[in-house]
């Protein structure tokens, strides 16, 4: 539909509404009339907009950057996190992608360890305590060092840096038939495990981040690749080969 | 000691366990059908094959010990870990779409393990208990065998237990690769294609057991 930003797309949004984890939600079912123009969130601005001005609730969605870099935005979209387009956030989706007459399924991302706050609010903090439980360096204080130092191959460069992208919006979780947090960890783990300045903490990195991932009651990864598919920055899923492989030499290595 | 409970308290520790006991199963199923293609050359043939195992004695014994081991340990594994990712989504989608990237295949693993465990049982008493309970049905090893699996029963049985172990290789083995973190982007494609034509060839070569006997006339009935 290039270009013809003045036709506007009747739709039919049914949306999650739920009044906090321990109740039930269901969908409630409203009509737009959306720009193709609009991001996906603009849209869901407008419903909001709509809703408050009849005195009705509107409702709770995550959003921050809307640039796709911070990973806040979440939502399943008709079935697929982050909606129809590969490598885009819901933040960076666009009414365009969508079609006069659809129906538009919008629920939050659903696993065990994602508990829905609010409609489409979920709680994602599991994701920083895997992070915590080994996703960091340590760093001397003092004099900085000269940058050239610490020689790293520009092929682990690339890697670490490709792992990096990872925004921890968790929607590998909501792929995942499994709701297994393995390439969001993966990625973390080999962000670091790639560099020197990771190698101090190699062994209980590994060992910390993949207890933690089961402990928060995420689910096990049966190599179905949904995650990478799923992924707003398409992360390998070579990142979870290695993780693996991580997790192995840090299980031999550990005392 | 508490370095493996530590790591077999986590999933991927168990995936990996779950890799290495697939992987030998996987080696194991390749001997067995090599030993099954001595029905080609005719029960005779097969039935010398079954002495030399029987020959081997306590060997054969550490050999079925160790084969049911790596079962069991397989399928608890598999199964602790499946709870633990159903639990994992208690509350599920009501709207799933596929990503297009799980197969058949991969999604079908469970359903497949366990057909594999019935087929198994089913297996096992009719050949295997039966030979060491020195019933005569299974005096004559090979007949007992080419009787089975041309009878309809036992060719649909035989068929559906095969097209369960194709699938669940389909997945398994580049899926095991994977696991044991045996991924790079130099061979990662090679694993898919061996995982695929091996999942492929075995699948054929135990169809066409049955097949020749059937179509060379040496079915049940005759
Ligand atoms: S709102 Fe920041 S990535 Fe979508």
């Amino acid at each position: 539909m290039g270009g013809h930003n003045d036709e506007t797309l009747s739709l039919t949004l049914n949306i999650w509404r739920q009044s906090g984890p321990d109740t039930a939600g269901d969908f409630e079912t409203h009509s737009l009339e959306a720009s193709p123009a609009m991001s996906f969130l603009e849209m869901l601005d407008v419903v909001n907009e709509n809703l408050q001005r009849e005195g009705r609730e509107p409702f709770a969605f995550d959003h921050d950057c809307r640039e796709g870099i911070c990973g806040m935005c979440s939502l399943v979209i008709n079935g697929k996190p982050h909606g129809p387009e590969s490598e885009t956030t819901t933040c960076q989706l666009h009414m365009r992608s969508f079609n006069d007459g659809d129906v538009i399924w919008i629920e939050p991302f659903r696993a065990k360890a994602f508990p829905v706050l609010r409609d489409l609010i979920i709680d994602r903090s599991p994701l920083d305590r895997i992070i915590q439980a080994g996703g960091y360096v340590s760093v001397n204080t003092g004099a900085p060092q000269d940058a050239n130092a610490l020689p790293i191959p520009k092929q682990n460069a690339d890697l670490a840096m490709d792992a990096a992208a990872c925004i921890g919006c968790g929607a590998c979780v909501a792929a995942c038939p499994n709701a297994a947090a393995m390439l969001f960890t993966a990625a973390k783990v080999s962000h670091l495990a790639l560099l020197p300045q990771g190698a101090p903490e190699r062994v209980s990195r590994a060992l910390g981040m993949v207890e933690q991932m089961d402990a928060e009651g995420f689910g096990h990864c049966t190599n179905h690749y949904e995650c990478m598919a799923a992924c707003p920055k398409g992360i390998s899923t070579d990142n979870i080969a290695r993780m693996n492989r991580e997790y192995l030499r840090a299980s031999i290595l550990s005392r | 000691m508490h370095a493996l409970r530590r790591f077999l308290e986590t999933s991927v520790g168990r995936k990996t366990v779950l890799a290495i006991t697939g992987l030998s199963l996987f080696g194991f199923v390749i001997v067995h059908l090599l030993g099954n293609f001595a029905l080609f050359s005719g029960t005779e043939a097969f039935n010398e094959y079954a002495q030399k195992l029987e020959d081997l004695g306590p060997v054969l014994m550490v050999a079925e010990v160790g084969l049911l081991t790596l079962f069991v340990v397989h399928m608890g594994l598999a199964l602790s870990l499946h709870r633990q990712s159903r639990e994992a989504r208690p509350d599920d989608y009501r709207i799933r779409a596929n990503m297009g990237r799980s197969t058949v295949a991969s999604r079908s693993m469970l359903i497949t393990g366990l057909a594999l465990g019935v087929f198994l049982v089913i297996h096992i008493t009719d050949f295997r208990i039966k030979k060491i309970m020195g019933d005569p049905a299974v005096a004559d090893l090979g007949q007992a065998v080419v009787e089975r699996i041309t009878s309809p029963l036992g060719l649909v049985i035989y068929m559906g237990g095969i097209i369960a172990l194709g699938l669940h290789l389909r997945h398994a083995l580049q899926s095991a690769f994977q696991t044991l973190g045996l991924s790079h982007p130099r061979y990662a494609d090679n694993v898919r294609y061996v995982s695929a034509a091996s999942a492929a060839l075995i699948t054929l070569g135990f169809a066409a057991i049955p097949l020749y006997l059937l179509f060379t006339g040496q079915g049940a009935s005759s």
